[in-house]
């Protein structure tokens, strides 16, 4: 039988359509950034769409694994709560990211469809990791998702910093795909099969038999860890992120950083509370070190730097140390990961914008001087930063306390509670450097050069912004939808 | 002698049911020949040749002329284009191959994949034809190129 | 008893006040000041008609209480109550912010965030006092914080980023040890009952093992210990109360330093009653070493608003003291010297905010002879320093005659220690008084200053009143007060077998030496 099913894979059919529309509309119809912005609109909004569609499916059907049958030997592509909700999220912070960035694409006159075109296929690539019930697709997902933000993270090459960035991107990002694939392989040997699913893959191969020499599938299991962990920028494997970050178009880094982190923490929940739930007291063990490894290197780096963007940069390592928190309770730790995920990515999205309007759309460096007074230039900017801060910090009445309570819950009931108190304190000293910008934008009067000059956002960062900000603060007052949501969302 | 090697690890893969370490000692086996081989025959053509330079040995060319200039040369950017617009097409063509040998198999699904992949293909071409890539008339793509830089101008 | 949801109007009253304020024009700044005075006075009035219906006899329960599940799953809800601790705490609160807000008429910078910062902070302290269940409770525990900090940040003085930034941080740390702990202890039930909750109630009936309770009181412990603040956890008190603006300082004495000796009083004694026999020593001890400490620096403080944060860290000891020595008078006294300190050291800053306006300068040395320019301002500075050193007849003494009783019972040797603070208090007061005030006017510059003008009297006259009630007539606040320390008492020997010496059996302890100090 070959079985093929559109509904699961219409995102990307949806993201690719888009992407290839786009840029025949601008080569072929010299037609400009308002057309593309209408079809990217409608692209990534169809998409989500259909996730509420794949949402009511299961309602109805429940999980289903596809692609199985003669065509492929075993399942690809599997629909449960999981990946629709993963795969809503990332198309949504794909959407707004892009919304917040437009500026970028208005100055890149001609690129800007290639621009447009490679958000769209960078989120396309992340939703198939989101969604892939096996190993290999995983992997082809990482890699569109990869190439298309390598290519994103270099796109103002007249900027050196900006080549910087990509070339480092580039090589430590493959070496990362390589161990990756590796891992695969070695997983590969030891039980078996590539896929998760289905009949004849790992879930069943642990339900059938123990493995009595484990060394193989311990090696595969830790070098997929540091691949995806390199993807989420997990302590000791973040050193690319801070150079990248502030090297990339300002505009392009909400995606690179939010996206990437949403799909890695999908891919890497899937693999180890799915596939490897039988030994989880192996990884747990790895996960916790990493854990606490990120959220304190994360935490000291970030209080010695000056520029924004790479202190954004290192708190994304500590934020990716909370995260992998939530993942040392195995399947049970997956909501409070989501929730910690869908929201942190909301705040990580406004606060680079807000970089974005500050520097430039195409600009690198963002010192936190220049955010000296921003209170008096721009209360409202001021505003959002404050609040977006908070969040980070996990002040209560933001997402951040709540996604910060659900990690920690979940740790100290999988009886990591030093991991809880090693988290908790660290996440005190990050209020330290999230307090600088308070003070800086707050308690500082803005440079005399600067102070009369006003800041313009255009519209579209405005709105993306807004919808950043209100999300924060909406969910850190009435998280309870959003936690019903998160609760129902897990594997198959 | 690999191919025996490898063919015994698939069959003893295939027939144990428990995967066990031993069942890649052919692998191991094979890195430690692999390693050995290369290591004896450099070992070897270390020992035996005869080592005797001279200035002329040393030359880059021993019997030619005398070079004047760095071989290494700036070729025009259009070469390096079309090689690489050539590589990516002609990898990407190689998956037609896939499925011309299993066609049958495949049926219509095989057909409409296939179709789409090679509309994308057409696509990509279509573009890079369009943004001039492929154009060797240098006005043309003087034109274009000069777009670029006015933007980069504006962006900085 | 009231189906009327009372608790969450009082709570969400200045919340909506601030949305209010918030909306203001930005072309009228005049009316500001007005209207959040008139808004603060709602749940004022709220607060009053809980103190009326607030039944003396069950002092020791819940009432007004309210619980509505929110998330079921986490075991979360807006689980409110007020029992007699909590009933004069509101009280306080609601009486204190109508009177500073009216005393922040000399701020002008960014007025309209100022007060919504007020009000937001306001919503956050009584939102403290009457949570009943954990989460809730810290989430309104940290709501406080950030208000305050932009209030020291923003319309501080001198030092104002430092001082907030340390503020923050301390706090914010302590924080992370009481979530810690409060999600430490609902998982603890959700592994008794299967599913996780975090309602005081639930919390109460937890069996929780010694080792368990020494790290959770621990948890609790030090972060409310930073906020009261406890010696050595003191040092960012100083910093903040001399930089904040007046009404920053009355609130952060009056009543955010309240937050740390009501959670320990709420919590660790109900929740961890063998560690807290077996800390209570211990914590004793840091208070007396904290309220010597704090008058002996008080005493050679230049500056007179520092010389008052010093005796807040004394006066705080005095609450904690009475608080550990587990004795039902020094409760008493513990929770009656908050509302105490709250009036008097709030009145305090408020007559120090006022001569900052006119002098620009805290100073001791840069004024003299006060008495002779303004003796109206310098008659009320002397009523609230007897009242601060604890004249009997003013509400300072029963309070701390309440708790050297008390200790006495437990501790006699801390006890006495502890009254020497008493004395040092009034020296460093009256010394202070009669640098600024008394003599000849030794500075022109202060020759021509007003005496205080009708709106600062409208201020403190509601202050003076109630430190006169709360001094000869007390009974009322007591009667309410006494059931719900009973209960407390009762639980903890109930839990432990630990005897609280009363009255009456002194005759049974040996020598009167040990208590159940080691």
């Amino acid at each position: 039988m070959n079985e093929i099913a559109f509904l699961p894979i219409a995102a990307e059919i949806l993201l690719l359509g888009g992407a290839v529309l786009i840029l025949m509309a601008a080569v072929t119809l010299n037609l400009g950034p308002r057309t593309w912005a209408i079809i990217a609109g409608t692209t990534l909004g169809l998409s989500f769409l259909v996730a509420w569609v794949q949402w009511w499916r299961i309602d109805d059907v429940g999980s289903q694994i596809h692609y199985t049958g003669d065509f492929l030997r075993t399942p690809m592509v599997v629909m449960d709560y999981f990946s629709v909700f993963g795969g809503g999220l990332v198309i949504a912070a794909g959407g707004i990211a892009l919304l917040g960035g437009w500026r970028l694409v208005g100055s890149l006159e001609k690129r800007g469809a290639e621009y447009v075109a490679l958000v769209l296929l960078a989120v396309a690539g992340l939703h198939i990791m989101v969604i892939s019930a096996n190993l290999i697709l995983m992997f082809i997902g990482l890699e569109t998702a990869s190439i298309a933000l390598y290519v994103v993270a270099g796109f103002t090459r007249d900027r050196p910093d900006s080549d910087e960035a990509a070339i480092k991107y580039f090589l430590l990002g493959s070496f990362a795909s390589a161990l990756f694939l590796y891992g695969i392989a070695l997983t590969y040997a030891a039980t078996g099969s590539t896929s998760i699913y289905g009949p004849t893959g790992i879930v069943a191969f642990f339900a059938e038999r123990a493995i009595t020499e484990p060394g193989v599938l311990l090696i595969g299991i830790a070098l997929m860890i540091v691949g995806l962990g390199f993807k989420v920028s997990a302590a000791p494997f973040h050193q690319w992120a801070p150079d990248v970050y502030q090297g990339a178009p300002g505009a392009a880094v909400p995606l690179m950083a939010s996206g990437v982190k949403i799909a890695g923490f999908a891919a890497m929940a899937r693999v180890l509370t799915v596939a490897f739930d039988a030994s989880i007291s192996d990884w747990a063990q790895v996960i916790s070190a990493l854990a606490a490894l990120s959220v304190v290197v994360g935490t000291l780096f970030a209080i010695a730097q000056s520029d924004f963007k790479r202190m954004l940069a290192y708190s994304g390592v500590a934020h990716a140390g909370f995260m992998l928190t939530a993942l040392v309770a195995g399947q049970s730790g997956v909501p409070g990961l989501w929730f910690y995920l869908g929201t942190y990515a909301f705040q990580l999205i406004g606060t680079f914008i807000i970089a974005s309007i500050i520097s430039g759309a195409a600009g690198g460096a963002s010192p936190l001087d220049s955010y000296r007074g921003l209170a008096k230039r721009s209360p409202v900017l001021a505003g959002a930063l404050a609040v977006l801060m908070l969040a980070m910090g996990g002040i209560p009445l933001t997402a951040g306390f709540v996604g910060k309570v659900g990690v920690f819950a979940a740790a100290i009931d999988a009886g990591y509670l030093w991991l809880a108190i090693v988290g908790l304190v660290s996440a005190v000293a990050g209020l330290f450097f999230y307090l600088r910008l308070i003070v800086l934008a707050y308690f500082n009067d803005p440079d005399p050069a600067l102070a009369d000059e006003p800041i313009t956002a255009p519209r579209s960062s405005r709105l993306a912004l807004a919808v950043c900000v209100s999300f924060t603060f909406l969910f850190g007052v009435l998280p309870w939808p959003l936690l019903n949501l998160t609760s129902e969302a897990l594997p198959l | 002698m690999n191919l025996i090697l490898a063919t015994g690890f698939l069959v003893s893969r295939c027939e144990g049911s428990r995967v066990t370490l031993a069942d890649y000692l052919p692998i191991g086996m094979m890195l430690v020949f692999g390693i050995g081989f290369a290591t004896v025959i450099m070992w070897l053509s270390w020992r035996i040749a005869p080592n005797n330079p001279t200035p002329e040995k040393l030359a880059p060319y021993e019997c030619g002329i005398v070079p004047l200039q760095e071989p290494v040369q700036r070729f025009p950017v259009k070469f390096y284009i079309v090689a690489m617009l050539f590589v990516i097409f002609d990898v990407e063509l190689v998956f037609l191959f896939a499925w011309a040998v299993r066609f049958e198999s495949f049926g219509w699904a095989g057909i409409g994949a296939m179709g789409i992949f090679v509309i994308l293909l057409l696509e990509t071409l279509v573009y890079v034809w369009k943004r001039g890539a492929l154009d060797w008339n240098v006005a043309r793509r003087g034109r274009n190129r000069r777009i670029v830089v006015d933007s980069l101008e504006d962006a900085a | 008893m009231v189906d009327f949801p009372v608790i969450a109007l009082l709570v969400l009253l200045p919340a909506i006040g601030a949305v209010v304020v918030g909306l203001l024009p930005k072309s009228r700044n005049e009316l500001v000041l007005p209207i959040t005075t008139a808004i603060s006075m709602l749940p004022l009035a709220v607060a009053l008609y809980i103190l009326w219906e607030f039944s003396a006899a069950d002092g020791a329960a819940f009432q007004f209480s309210e619980s509505v599940v929110w998330y079921e799953p986490w075991g979360i809800g807006w689980n409110v109550g007020i029992d007699g601790i909590s009933l004069l705490l509101i009280v306080l609160t609601a009486v204190l912010f109508p009177l500073s807000i009216l005393a922040s008429a000399s701020v002008t910078k960014d007025v309209k965030l100022y007060m919504v910062s007020m009000l937001l902070l306001e919503t956050g302290l009584l939102g403290v006092f009457v949570a009943l269940d954990l989460l809730l409770f810290f989430v309104f525990f940290e709501m406080t914080l950030v208000p305050m900090y932009l209030l020291i940040g923003i319309w501080g003085s001198g030092n104002r980023v430092y001082a907030a930034v340390k503020f923050f941080l301390y706090t914010a740390f302590g924080s992370a040890l009481l979530l810690t702990g409060i999600v430490a202890l609902a998982v603890m039930y959700g592994n008794d009952h299967g599913s996780l909750s975090f309602a005081f109630q639930d919390l109460l009936t937890l069996q929780i093992s010694s080792t368990a309770q020494t790290w959770l009181f621990l948890g609790f412990g030090i972060a409310f210990a930073i906020k009261v603040p406890l010696f050595p956890f003191h040092t960012w008190l100083p910093d903040a109360h001399t930089e904040a603006p007046t009404a920053g300082s009355v609130i952060l004495a009056g009543v955010l330093l309240k937050l740390g000796t009501y959670g320990f009083v709420r919590f660790n004694l109900t929740l961890f009653p063998e560690a807290t026999v077996d800390f209570a020593p211990w914590l004793a001890g840091l208070a007396v070493v904290g309220i010597i400490y704090g008058a002996a620096v008080a005493i050679v403080q230049p500056d007179v608003k520092r010389l008052v944060a010093y005796s807040s860290v004394s006066h705080l000891g005095f609450i904690v003291l009475g608080t550990f020595a587990l004795t039902s008078q020094g409760l008493q006294g513990g929770v009656i010297q908050m509302v105490n300190h709250g009036l008097t050291t709030g009145a305090l800053f408020l007559l120090i905010g006022m001569i900052y306006e006119r002098r620009h300068t805290r100073q001791i040395a840069d004024y003299g002879g006060l008495a002779n320019v303004m003796p109206l301002y310098a008659g009320v500075f002397l009523f609230m320093a007897f009242a601060s050193i604890g004249l009997p007849g003013l509400n300072g003494f029963i309070g701390e005659f309440k708790i050297l009783l008390g200790s006495y019972l437990a501790f006699p040797v801390m006890a006495i220690l502890a009254a020497s603070g008493v004395v040092l208090a009034a020296i460093y007061l009256l010394w202070a008084y009669e640098r600024m005030f008394t003599g000849p006017v030794t500075n022109d510059a202060n020759m021509g200053l007003k005496d205080l003008n009708a709106r600062e009297i409208t201020i403190l006259v509601p202050i003076a009143l109630l430190i006169v009630l709360l001094g000869i007539y007390p009974k009322p606040a007591l009667e309410r007060i006494e059931p719900a320390v009973e209960n407390i008492i009762e639980r903890i020997e109930d839990a432990t077998g630990h005897e609280t010496p009363e009255f009456g059996d002194m005759d049974d302890l040996p020598a009167a030496t040990g208590g159940h100090s080691p």
